[in-house]
């Protein structure tokens, strides 16, 4: 109730203020129906078998003038599946609010602060609303612009658990400068400190587990955790730098099924190097026990206030989709793209990727991967291209078994084309194939869709099961998918009837298991 | 130098600092010596004694105020009845379902209890059941009722590799345990040993199914871990243990715990389990006195 009537004065003071500065806002909302079906395991849980409906809303207001920014946000979950897609949430009231200030050279923000050090690998608050992840951090934030070349911050708080907070205190600290080298150089070298201190709860938790280790697994746990990051960016005419190296203290760790003291590190560098008709990239990582939580206590993707930039890049082919590699705990990886572009109508990528355990060498993910558009044919657009996997999905989808899962091995070639009719017209169509032995065994996917811009589309897909592993499928399904799209200025309806194969769901890096679904998407966004 | 590469310079020092001084208190309640007091014997032998019958040992979770818990408990004794001399069990009062109020005569709560379901994956809906430890999923070890029955079936064909006999002396109720494993079969991972002490014959308040239950006898009550409750572990720097090799173990000095209402009703169970899924692959059980 106080959560409300807070809402309240915000919102009336917004209004008032609104007539010296600028209003914006921004709503998000999504509605479920849940058609239970056995077929596909889209069953047994109280969505599917009781409920039957559900939805989650996102709300937010921005005012800002006279270098004051408030914001505010609304949230609220109806019986929502986005939390936990095997069970209802169900929760309301201000997801986040902020106050910021700019005043001299100085930022002053209370409240919920999203933010990040460096890529964010020893701290990064955000918000991925399709995993339900949004570890903000509710306290305070500084930010002092020493000169022209030199920014300092300051920040404290404890990480957003939905409504709540994880009791664990954060802290941190951070440089960045920004000097040119002669005239072609140019650095951005930053460095940044983070430090945890855990709760009592937290504390006592860990020692009850350690206490259960045999003898020799036993060790003595701190309250506090630091991580410190060294990073730079350097351009350089046509080249492209980045490095970084983090490290943290000894602490607590999720290993397996126990508790380990360990201390980790991070070095991660990204290199491009770009002329006009071509370009190279190349980046590497290697991760040794890399996770900052709040206390692991927490599990899955709570109580995670880092993130780790990935090696693979994420595709956005259906089928390939399925087989994205998140970040690991310690592993050591590569990739190497090239990108050819002999005139406007053609462009040629190709990349190679290698990922492996650090702790064992065993191979998690490799991929051979080469695409090309043309354009020159009028009114058509050509993108086909193919893709090459290893995939280890003992390790990725933390399955029992390794006899059971071993690798999947994929091959899938794929094809899009898109047809202008007219200026607003157009139709897409997309062919994939994957063929593999592994997991479900091989899929064929077929997409047409209709637009009319900018208000209208339409796509009819089908996620077809070709070829089955009967390991673990009985039979062939389809997953079909119709979609329908309205614009009317600044609002986006959206209506789909879904059946979505269960698998894992991956968001900038980060992935979770979620189980099959069927029934009908409702949705609208709008700005204004 | 300008005044920018000094702030940096001196962050980065101030990093490093930050890194080096800290030093905590090691955090109370934490426990890193082994909680009772033993010694060691071994040697090997060369003629095997006749391996004993592999005997299942089911950990169940259960609780004053939970209404299906005696429908649990006499399936389990159903289970015993079936399989004469080859399921043990062990009655754990966590905190769920077990608060103290009158007109309960005892409180059968303990922390003893109440960490090893959290060591079991954590304290689960009730009646539930750990079967010689067997995963059931990721770090959970509780089975429910409908899944106890063929659980056990997979472990009543199977053989153990060690035989274990002990005794057990008492004086001024400070007690010594007499452990001896022998091993019939090679062994290639590392075990632990365990003590649980148990007492039967307990008459107190229970909640059932419509009413409650004023006379129940409350049996294999969980009232002390004598060894930590991951257990003792032996030979951990050993990848292989022979067959032939014996251990004994004599654990001494053990303070017979408070809650005890008659010693004569008390057992004392003893099982073999690995150190690395926590299985047990056997258990024997004997009175105290």
């Amino acid at each position: 109730m106080k959560k409300l009537l807070f809402l309240c004065v915000i919102l009336s003071s917004l209004k008032i203020f609104a007539q010296q500065g600028n209003l914006s806002g921004d709503l998000m909302m999504s509605m479920n129906f849940f058609q239970r079906d056995t077929n596909i395991k889209a069953a047994g849980n109280p969505l599917y078998d009781n409920l039957l409906s559900g939805g989650e809303g996102w709300l937010g207001l921005r005012y800002s003038g006279n270098g004051f920014t408030g914001t505010v946000r609304f949230d609220g979950f109806n019986n929502s599946n986005l939390q936990k897609p095997t069970s209802a949430l169900t929760a309301a009231g201000i997801g986040m609010f902020s106050l910021s200030k700019e005043y001299k050279n100085m930022t002053i923000t209370a409240g919920h602060i999203y933010d990040q050090i460096g890529s964010g690998i020893i701290f990064r608050a955000y918000e991925d609303r399709g995993l339900l992840i949004d570890n903000a951090l509710f306290g305070m934030h500084l930010k002092y612009k020493i000169n022209k070349n030199l920014t300092a911050k300051g920040f404290t708080g404890q990480t957003k658990n939905l409504f709540e907070r994880f009791n664990p205190v954060i802290k941190g600290a951070n440089v960045e400068g920004d000097f040119d080298l002669g005239k072609k150089a140019h650095v951005t070298p930053g460095i940044g400190i983070v430090n945890r201190t855990m709760d009592q709860a937290s504390m006592d938790y860990i020692v009850n587990t350690i206490n259960a280790l045999p003898l020799s697994g036993r060790f003595s746990p701190t309250y506090n955790n630091f991580a410190a990051t060294f990073y730079n960016t350097l351009n350089y005419g046509d080249f492209s730098w980045y490095v970084e190296a983090a490290s943290k203290s000894k602490e607590a760790a999720n290993y397996g099924t126990t508790l380990k003291n360990l201390n980790g590190t991070v070095l991660y560098s990204t290199l491009g190097f770009a002329k006009a008709k071509w370009g190279l990239n190349a980046s590497f990582k290697r991760s040794e026990n890399f996770e900052l939580r709040t206390s692991p206590k927490e599990i899955l993707l709570q109580g995670i206030y880092n993130w780790q930039p990935i090696i693979a890049q994420i595709r956005p082919q259906r089928l390939i989709a399925r087989y994205t590699p998140p970040s690991q705990f310690s592993e050591i990886g590569g990739s190497l793209s090239g990108l050819l572009s002999p005139n406007e109508n053609i462009s040629i990528n190709a990349s190679y990727t290698k990922i492996n355990s650090l702790d064992t060498g065993a191979t998690l993910f490799r991929e051979v991967f080469a695409e090309a558009e043309i354009r020159s044919v009028e009114k058509f657009i050509f993108h086909f291209g193919a893709q090459y996997l290893v995939y280890n999905q003992f390790i990725y989808q933390q399955k029992v078994n390794k006899e059971e899962y071993p690798d999947v091995n994929a091959i899938t070639p794929f094809v899009e084309v898109i047809y202008k009719i007219n200026n607003k017209k157009s139709i897409r169509t997309e062919l994939q194939y994957m063929h593999t032995k592994q997991d479900y065994g091989s899929w064929a996917f077929a997409l047409i869709e209709f637009n009319i811009a900018p208000k209208w589309s339409f796509a009819l897909s089908d996620m077809y099961n070709i070829a089955p592993n009967k390991v673990h499928v009985k039979k062939a399904l389809h997953y079909p998918n119709v979609f329908l799209a309205r614009s009317v200025g600044p609002h986006r309806f959206t209506a789909q009837y879904v059946k979505q194969v269960d698998g894992i769901n991956c968001t900038g890096g980060v992935c979770r298991y979620e189980p099959a679904f069927s029934g009908f998407k409702l949705g609208i966004i709008s700005t204004f | 130098m300008n005044i920018k590469h000094r702030i940096f310079i001196g962050f980065g020092i101030l990093t490093v600092f930050a890194f080096a001084c800290v030093k905590e208190q090691t955090p109370a309640g934490l426990i890193l010596t082994e909680s009772v007091l033993f010694n060691d014997s071994t040697y090997s032998i060369g003629t095997i004694p006749t391996p004993q019958t592999k005997t299942i040992l089911i950990e169940e979770a259960t609780g004053v105020h939970c209404v299906n818990c005696p429908a649990g408990a006499a399936e389990i004794q159903q289970f015993k009845n079936q399989n004469p001399n080859r399921i043990l069990s062990v009655a754990v009062y966590s905190d769920g379902f077990n608060d103290f109020q009158a007109p309960s005569k005892y409180n059968f709560k303990s922390q003893d209890a109440n960490d090893l379901v959290k060591y079991l994956g954590g304290d689960p809906p009730k009646p539930s059941a750990a079967i010689n430890r067997s995963l059931k999923g990721a770090n959970d070890y509780f089975y429910y009722r409908s899944e106890w029955s063929s659980v056990i079936n997979n472990f009543i064909s199977q053989t153990t590799p060690v035989n274990i006999d002990f005794s057990t002396s008492e004086a001024n109720n400070l007690l010594s345990v007499k452990t001896k494993i022998t091993f019939t079969e090679s062994v290639n991972t590392p075990l632990s040993i365990s003590l649980f002490l148990i007492e039967d014959g307990v008459i107190d308040l229970q909640d059932s199914s419509g009413k409650v239950i004023e006379d129940y006898e409350h049996n294999h009550i969980l009232r002390k871990i004598i060894t930590p409750v991951s257990g003792s572990t032996f030979f951990e720097n050993n990848v292989t243990i022979s067959k032939g090799t014996v251990l004994e173990r004599k654990f001494y000095n053990i303070k017979l715990p408070i809650n005890i209402l008659n010693k004569v009703n008390c057992k004392l169970v003893c099982f073999i389990s690995k150190v690395g899924n926590k299985e047990i692959i056997h258990a024997k059980e004997i009175d105290l006195l």
